[in-house]
């Protein structure tokens, strides 16, 4: 599991200050499938990169009573200068794995082809996407974390995703941050709602998602 | 505690690799420019220096004297240069939590390091063929001397790479502090040359104890050796542990994308 406790985070910005989490606690059992929700700036994105301990928080603790991936989302992760076969081998050494049976998943989930031995700021955002999931479904977490910009991919990709996140993976805890609310409330058994600062956990999705939308015509 | 340490000597390593591959690609000589880039410097500034001095400088051959000024210095500048603003220009790393501040800055000091050494041994055997440089009389003060550099330059690198990281403007002041150091540093003199009132303000700056060791230890007793060992390694001990404290503080502070 994760615990959270009494966490919060002020980012200061031209001398002011701002929580975007004020006291926050929760715990992440093992295999719960959580949809983060809130609106735009809600902090959906900070409190996945604490989560990941990427960013430290300003007051507060996380303890990981399980691995956890790091943040998925295009942004981070990736070197542009690079080309994805350079990146994935960062990747295999530093979480110790092996490099051989690393390449062969992804090139089979990326279906890349040879994009593979291309830069990775020349890909495209999908592209970027399927390099970044191929890479962190390559690697054993018992709890993955999702920023949802990073499910941009087409069709095909949507399906293989759910298939190796929800299916195959189906034992593993899951923390995905989206807008799309239906889309959440059919695959998640969990809920974590952001507003101001707060976080309401909810063991039912579709509770969430009706005060989601209460908060959003109250604002 | 072993197996983090392990991890973290596997992270620097991984880091060290694609420190080299962004920096030189893959297509090119690579790794060879690392060795190539300090020689050239040093070959240059050694040919406008014998042309300007001699090939003897206070008594001392002159080619000698500027590899054991020019190549820690190299050392020094290129690890300071290299450490500003690099945690903002390798967030992208910082999103594996195994991966440190400190990681990125070591592996780049210890890439120096070798570039230098690697350079500085190739240097050394094509004018000793000719010559014109004599291998360091004492080997273990010469190592001291560099290794006293080292850890100033690592030291030197989590202070720059931090203060630019929190301070924009810091970065501005770091050009200008550099080239005031140049002439200041030691690498370019020797303490006894200087006027005996001078000696007690240049003695306090690590970079001259550094430069002092490893001049006594190429050159042995032709030469009269200003440094105190004790207080070098105190100050840069010092140094390190300021700059290890202030990395902490950077990634506390660190909004990364």
């Amino acid at each position: 599991m994760i615990q959270v406790s009494g966490l919060t985070k002020i980012y200061s910005h031209h001398g002011r200050e701002r929580a975007v989490l004020d006291d926050v606690s929760f715990t992440v059992p093992r295999g719960c499938k959580v949809a983060l929700m809130g609106p735009n700036g809600a902090g959906k994105s900070t409190l996945i990169r604490l989560l990941g301990k990427v960013e430290m928080p300003t007051r507060g603790r996380i303890v990981h009573g399980m691995t956890v991936s790091w943040p998925l989302g295009f942004t981070g992760s990736f070197q542009g200068s690079l080309s994805g076969l350079d990146n994935a081998k960062f990747i295999a050494r530093i979480y110790r794995t092996d490099y051989a049976r690393l390449l062969t998943f992804v090139r089979e989930f990326s279906e890349l082809g040879d994009y593979l031995y291309a830069p990775v700021k020349t890909y495209s955002t999908g592209m970027r996407a399927r390099l970044a999931f191929a890479l962190s479904i390559a690697i054993e977490f018992d709890c993955y974390l999702i920023d949802e910009v990073v499910l941009v991919g087409d069709q095909r990709f949507h399906a293989r995703c759910q298939e190796h996140l929800f299916a195959k993976r189906s034992d593993r805890a899951l923390i995905i941050a989206s807008h799309n609310v239906s889309w959440m409330a059919s695959f998640c058994n969990a809920a974590i709602l952001l507003h101001k600062g707060k976080a309401y956990w909810f063991d039912d999705v579709a509770m969430a998602a009706w005060w989601y939308m209460a908060f959003s015509v109250a604002a | 505690m072993l197996d983090a340490a392990e991890l973290q000597g596997i992270v620097i390593g991984a880091v060290m690799m694609r420190e080299l591959h962004t920096r030189y690609g893959r297509e090119n000589l690579g790794f060879v420019w690392l060795i190539v880039e300090p020689l050239f410097f040093c070959l240059g500034v050694m040919v406008v220096w014998t042309v300007i001095h001699g090939r003897y400088s206070h008594g001392l051959p002159l080619l000698a004297f500027v590899i054991t000024g020019y190549m820690p210095l190299t050392l020094w500048r290129h690890t300071t240069a290299r450490a500003i603003q690099c945690f903002r220009a390798n967030a992208a790393l910082l999103y594996h939590r195994q991966v440190k501040m400190m990681d990125l800055l070591i592996a780049r000091v210890i890439l120096e390091f070798y570039g230098v050494m690697i350079a500085y041994t190739v240097i050394a055997f094509i004018f000793t063929s000719v010559e014109l440089y004599e291998m360091p009389r004492d080997w273990a003060m010469f190592y001291i001397g560099w290794f006293q550099m080292l850890v100033f330059s690592a030291a030197s690198a989590m202070i720059i790479g931090s203060l630019t990281e929190l301070y924009e403007w810091s970065e501005k002041l770091i050009g200008p502090f550099m080239y005031f150091m140049l002439p200041v540093c030691g690498a370019f003199y020797m303490v006894e040359w200087l006027p005996a009132s001078a000696h007690r303000y240049v003695e306090w700056l690590p970079t001259v104890q550094a430069f002092e060791m490893i001049r006594q230890g190429q050159f042995g007793g032709s030469v009269t050796p200003h440094y105190d060992l004790a207080y070098a390694t105190f100050v840069n001990i010092s140094l390190t542990a300021i700059g290890i404290l202030m990395c902490r503080n950077v990634h506390r502070h660190m909004v990364i994308e």
